[in-house]
């Protein structure tokens, strides 16, 4: 079997990443931040070296680094969070349903306004379609920094200049991108939501919230938090007003040993790695005819391809594909709103690398792509 | 003994020949800011530890940094690190025993 649905999440997992896991489960098993003891007191310590790993590899502080269920949970807790007394938000044309569902919801119940900013391949455009819709009652714009359908980059820099000069919270959907790019929160961000699970390479059900503490986030989630626990109100304060019950300590504590494997593998070659393999698998069927890639020399794109093979239903071809054994994510993506966009009524193939695929094994899915077509000679 | 075996800010009571070091307890509003502190105190030479909050408080739960010595300078150093606490016990003479 050869994962190249690593964009859901990524498969495998570093081995000091499963060790992490191990120890986690071996030597963790308190509560943290809820005792005194030894056993809560290590797992506490274990969770905040985590969280510290975490917040350094985004220029955050440990306080503002909130561990979540995955970057959906991020992404809701940010958005209803920040828009909780209503308004207008902005949200690209190319957003997950993690975003668009939450938002869509809220202008259904006419708590807020909204607005869908074109996202087009020249980055010019995209920043103006955002810059024209900002109202004086424009709260937040939420943005993604790459689809996570095509793998387009947005141009999230002059978007959060935009919000920074507009005095709007900029939410960023960062799944699609931490891990692969040096994203920081100096960049503009005031909130980044990413899942702990992909380019971090932590287990799934874990994901993170990271402010750089200038907007407010009401949690839509109360309850216990260690601290406080006298009051019948929520702490206010970060990271404990958002990270109410139990957290996940074991995901937390394999997101930060990802975070060290990148570290050290170093992020520009995670990139440059996954990037080679995008190019080859493109070079190696552009020519064929049969094969649409929904991709545009104008735009950059973060390591992902999504492709249809002419003939082929999106699933039908992955269904074949997963036949000879590779792991291909074929419909929506759970993104309604990008492929609207994109016009891909009948979904796509997405062909997403990690830093533990290689080129035979590109080769390998080329060779059956072309087989499918009986385009092996071409 | 000589007190100069110590800190500078760190007062020392002689008392039958056993040496009293004094501690200050911070309370913090979090485990992350107690961890925070602590770091931060350690890497600039304050001895310190986390414990459970022991007397009862308003608040309920929580933790506190007991720090070998006065508080005032760990306190001036947390505040010019933005981290919030309130001082429980600023070291002074008959504190608690480490």
């Amino acid at each position: 079997m050869i994962n190249f649905d690593n964009a859901a999440t990524t498969f495998p997992k570093p081995l000091s990443v499963r060790r992490a896991a191990m120890e986690a489960i071996r030597n963790y098993g308190g509560n943290a931040g809820r005792g005194g003891h030894e056993l809560a007191m290590r797992t506490s310590e274990a969770l905040y070296s985590a969280r510290e790993t975490a917040a350094a590899f985004f220029g955050a502080q440990p306080e503002n680094t909130v561990f979540t269920l995955n970057c959906t949970y991020a992404l809701n807790m940010a958005i209803q969070g920040v828009m909780k007394n209503g308004g207008h938000l902005i949200i690209s044309s190319m957003e997950h349903n993690s975003a668009a569902r939450p938002v869509f919801t809220l202008a259904a119940e006419k708590k807020i306004t909204l607005s869908i900013a074109e996202v087009f391949t020249d980055d010019e455009q995209t920043v103006e379609s955002f810059r024209r819709l900002i109202r004086s009652d424009t709260k937040a714009i939420v943005c993604t920094l790459a689809s996570n359908v095509t793998g387009q980059l947005l141009p999230y820099r002059e978007i959060a200049g935009l919000c920074r000069e507009n005095g709007i919270c900029f939410i960023a959907d960062g799944a699609q991108t931490c891990g692969i790019y040096d994203i920081k929160l100096d960049s503009g961000i005031n909130i980044l939501c990413t899942a702990g699970h992909k380019g971090l390479y932590g287990i799934t059900g874990t994901g993170l919230l990271i402010t750089d503490g200038s907007f407010p986030i009401s949690p839509i989630v109360q309850g216990g938090t260690g601290s406080d626990s006298l009051r019948l109100f929520q702490p206010e304060m970060l990271p404990d007003s958002l990270e109410s019950g139990t957290p996940n300590i074991i995901g937390a504590v394999t997101v930060g040993a990802g975070i060290r494997y990148i570290n050290s593998y170093g992020i520009d070659n995670i990139r440059s790695h996954e990037e080679k393999l995008c190019r080859l698998f493109i070079s190696e069927l552009e020519n064929t005819g049969d094969i649409t890639f929904l991709r545009d020399e104008k735009a950059e794109y973060a390591p992902i391809v999504s492709f249809n093979i002419n003939g082929f239903s999106s699933e039908e071809a992955a269904s074949m594909l997963a036949d000879k054994g590779f792991c291909l994510r074929a419909g929506y993506h759970c993104a309604a709103l990008a492929h609207a966009s994109l016009g891909t009524k009948n979904g796509t193939i997405r062909f997403a690398p990690s830093v533990f695929n290689t080129e035979t094994e590109v080769k390998n899915l080329v060779y059956f792509v072309k087989t499918m077509k009986n385009l092996q000679n071409s | 003994m000589k007190s100069t075996a110590f800190p500078a800010d760190l007062r020392n009571t002689q008392q039958s020949g056993v040496i009293l070091l004094t501690i200050s307890i911070l309370d913090m509003p979090s485990y992350t800011y107690a961890v925070k502190a602590q770091r931060l105190l350690r890497s600039r030479g304050y001895p310190c530890r986390i414990r459970r909050r022991e007397k009862s408080s308003d608040r309920g739960c929580g933790y506190s940094v007991h720090i070998t010595g006065s508080s005032e300078s760990p306190a001036r150093l947390l505040e010019s690190y933005n981290i919030p606490y309130s001082v429980i016990s600023g070291g002074g003479e008959g504190d608690d025993q480490l």
